[in-house]
């Protein structure tokens, strides 16, 4: 009895111990899925690591582990998804992970990255470039091919998003590498379009940093202007910023996008500010030398939204003995032409003739032209009195009708009697 | 008193190896696959879901009026996912009710894309019915029910697809189901999805495509299963599949893999179908090797093919382009590409003069306008007397800048 009784015992004690070793096993099972330990046992590691200049090559073996180990386990998840770009629980996944690497264990993921990984690639760029852009961004350039140019620009417009303050301060910093500081107008115009709404300030100061007439920055006020044309605070506050700029051709961009944009069932107020406009335009608020393109500017906007008399009348007014015609108002009068073909002719038969008349009609017939419209054009060059623009119309419907039927236009040039000769023909 | 502490020893020790074990088991799993949610917080969240629920909405909202007129930013989808990942389906439909109607703004598309997918993952069926009803049918949020659809019940959707889809639909789940076909298990894939759902075919030979186009064996494997299928239409979607398959993008466009899929007993039309596609993405993806490769003697690759390549080329690099054209006695490319370019342009109405919008494709054609003066100077010259006198006088006033 004494012996069955140890027995017993010792099978109570042994059944004991393998319950307890389930139940540790399952605890272990649970700190793991927890996420317990593992920052400390990463901290202790560097820790460790960064004591030594003879464990620099196990640091190095430790940071091309961890990352082919995330690697694998991002690589596996975007297998296993089916669209990543709006598989959100994949996505939140692939977060987690890459936010516990180091600044050298993204760069080695991003490194293994071929192009096919779009998506994976743009978010490892993104944790990257917010531990070192320098770094970063410099990689992404040497590595982007040559036809696909722009993961750089976009990853620095999403650190952007997420951290304006820090990513537009790095693009002022006087240390950035070369290839980089080159392509700081480029990054910049990239971060602006949605700052404008969180932080206008900002934005505008931002903007204030393109070179005048920088190529980079061409659009920003425009793209601002028809994204907030229909809301009357925001437009109000980018008129004001546009006037303060001192360039005027910030007012002439943001006034040609804005009246464009306005909305339809707002035309009151469009018409109250294409009034205001006009007196601010007719003041001395605008240099002289760059009136022309400042007014030309808002006239063919006017001219877009069909305030083409007022606004052509004004016109008119202030420059009917100039014989140029600025590029905006060009374009607006080929798209008036292309619009409303019988309304421009019988606006021309009604004007005197003038040095800017001539401007405009050569414009229309260089617009006829375009749109294989050659007799009204022809029709047109009657009304051209100035000798040199009329032979330059001449010689470009001349050309555009040869390109399109040579032999109309041949018959067109035999038929003219008393013009001097439409100079060299197509080849 | 030795005795208990042997016997405490043993219990600590079978504790602690066993809890040792356990953890580093599920720490292996998590590296290889996907890492679970946070136990700690999967067990919290019902609780902190119900009793924070108007705090979440107030958050979303917020982050959605921050945003306003312009994208989310990345780390507040992040945000707004971690909200919306809670939420129930009645929570879902509440705040898919509190979206403006103006869903075009990008805040709204991206909240009411995370919605539908939440719904998805509760109740596939019903979320799919909403998203293919007005308005949001236009935005097509069912992709995003797929999307949660398909991460948990692969057989599912393909059988709600094959019975209640629409071609378009059937088509988009069927190349997204093939892909994860042909990723659980290669070998039975193509089988799978010819019995289960015929639409997924097309996305298992791409996945496959990928999968097998490392090596020149696994390739001719991949040509021989492609010989096998009898409908000539999928062979030739997978072939052009398979020419623009991203994994190319910016790397050299294996070539050679005309002379296996030839080798393979390929019906010639589908060889020939296979080369142009392939020159077709290199004359994008890579011009300068398209062009050199064009170029080689015996290549009977037509000159207006050869003037694609170069025209691409030049649009990245002029420099490099027209340096290639001088040294390979290519100076008519030169020629043709500034005619062209003029030509078009000009009788497009184009007029020189004040500040240019579109400068750089001017100052790109007066480069190579002067390129060719240089190489060709009375060929260029009688070319520019064809002009109208105001387009001639800008080449000449712009040339003499560019060769400076």
């Amino acid at each position: 009895m004494p012996r069955d009784k140890r027995l017993l015992l010792r099978a109570v004690g042994l059944l004991g111990l393998l319950s307890l070793a389930w139940l540790g096993n399952r605890a272990g099972h649970s700190l793991a899925r927890a996420g317990w330990f593992q920052q400390e046992a990463v901290s202790a590691k560097k820790a460790r690591i960064e004591s030594s200049p003879a464990e620099s090559q196990r640091t190095s073996q430790a940071t091309a582990g961890q990352a082919a180990s995330a690697l694998k386990r991002l690589r596996a998840i975007v297998a296993a998804s089916p669209y990543l770009a709006t598989d959100w629980d994949a996505q939140a996944e692939i977060h987690g992970i890459l936010a516990k690497l180091s600044a050298d264990e993204l760069a080695a993921i991003y490194a293994e990255l071929d192009s096919g990984s779009v998506v994976l690639a743009r978010k490892v760029g993104l944790a990257w470039v917010a531990k070192d852009p320098s770094a970063a961004l410099s990689a992404m350039l040497a590595k982007r091919s040559r036809y696909h140019s722009f993961n750089a620009v976009v990853i620095f417009s999403e650190w952007a998003a997420n951290d304006p303050s820090a990513a537009l301060a790095w693009l002022d910093s006087t240390d950035l590498p070369p290839e980089l500081a080159e392509m700081k107008a480029r990054f910049r115009r990239r971060a602006l379009p949605g700052l404008l709404e969180r932080d206008f300030d900002l934005a505008t100061s931002e903007f204030l940093k393109f070179e005048r007439g920088a190529e980079d920055s061409r659009g920003l006020l425009e793209q601002w202007a028809s994204v907030y044309a229909g809301e009357p605070a925001m437009r109000e506050r980018l008129v004001e910023f546009a006037k303060s700029t001192g360039r005027p051709d910030d007012y002439a961009q943001l006034n040609s996008s804005l009246l464009r944009a306005w909305p339809q069932e707002d035309s009151e107020a469009m018409l109250e500010y294409l009034k205001g406009l006009r007196d601010y335009l007719s003041s001395d608020a605008v240099p002289v030398e760059a009136r022309p393109n400042v007014d030309a500017t808002a006239v063919g906007a006017a001219i877009y939204r069909e305030y083409t008399g007022p606004a052509l009348d004004w016109w008119m007014e202030r420059y009917s003995r100039s014989s140029e015609t600025p590029k905006p108002l060009r374009e607006s009068v080929a798209a008036w032409v292309q619009k409303y073909p019988d309304q421009v002719r019988q606006w021309f038969e009604e004007q005197p003739p003038s040095p800017q008349r001539d401007s405009l009609s050569a414009t229309v017939v260089t617009a006829f032209a375009a749109r294989g419209k050659f007799q009204e054009a022809d029709g047109m060059l009657q009304g051209i009195s100035d000798p040199k623009l009329r032979q330059s119309a001449i010689e470009r419907l001349d050309f555009t009708w040869t390109q399109k039927a040579p032999e109309a236009a041949a018959a067109w040039r035999a038929g003219r009697s008393g013009e001097a000769a439409a100079g060299p023909k197509g080849e | 008193m030795t005795g208990w502490k042997s016997k405490l020893a043993l219990v600590a020790g079978t504790l602690g190896v066993a809890s040792w074990l356990g953890y580093r088991a599920e720490c292996r799993n998590l590296d290889a696959a996907r890492q679970p949610d946070s136990f700690t917080r999967s067990t919290a969240r019902p609780v902190l879901a119900t009793r924070t629920r108007a705090e979440s909405i107030d958050r979303l909202n917020t982050l959605r009026r921050v945003a306003g007129r312009w994208s989310l930013a990345p780390r507040e989808e992040a945000q707004c996912w971690e909200i919306i990942r809670g939420f129930s389906v009645d929570e879902v439909k509440a705040y898919l009710a509190e979206i403006p109607e103006n869903l075009h703004l990008q805040a709204n598309l991206v909240l009411a894309g995370m919605l539908f997918y939440r719904w998805g993952q509760l109740d596939p069926e019903a979320a799919m019915k909403e998203a293919l009803k007005p308005p949001y049918a236009e935005a097509q949020y069912y992709q995003s029910v797929v999307a949660a659809w398909m991460g948990r019940d692969l057989e599912g959707i393909m059988r709600w697809a094959k019975a209640n889809g629409s071609e378009a639909i059937k088509r988009n789940v069927g190349n997204a189901a093939g892909r994860l076909l042909a990723f659980q298990d290669p070998e039975t894939a193509l089988a799978r999805a010819t019995a289960e759902f015929p639409s997924a075919v097309d996305g298992v030979l791409f996945a496959l495509a990928l999968q097998m186009s490392d090596s020149e064996e696994s390739r001719r494997k991949f040509f021989a299963l492609l010989a096998s299928r009898e409908d000539p239409k999928e062979r030739k979607r997978c072939l052009a599949s398979l020419a623009s398959a991203p994994a190319y993008i910016g790397r050299r466009v294996p070539i050679e893999m005309v002379a296996e899929l030839e080798a393979s007993g390929a019906p010639p039309d589908q060889v020939d179908f296979f080369r142009n596609e392939l020159e077709r993405q290199a004359i994008f993806q890579n011009p300068q090797e398209a062009l050199e490769r064009m170029s080689l003697p015996g290549s009977d690759t037509p000159r207006d093919r050869q003037l694609s390549a170069y025209a691409n080329w030049l649009a990245h690099e002029p420099e490099e382009a027209v340096a290639w054209a001088q040294n390979h006695g290519k100076v008519d490319f030169i020629a043709e590409t500034v005619k062209t370019r003029a030509t078009q342009r000009i009788a497009g109405g184009w007029q020189p003069g004040g500040e240019e919008r579109d400068s750089s494709w001017d100052r790109f054609t007066l480069d190579q306008f002067s390129a060719w003066r240089k190489l060709e100077p009375s060929a260029a010259e009688s070319w520019l007397q064809t002009l109208p006198s105001e387009i001639r006088d800008h080449f000449n006033a712009s040339s003499y800048d560019a060769t400076r």
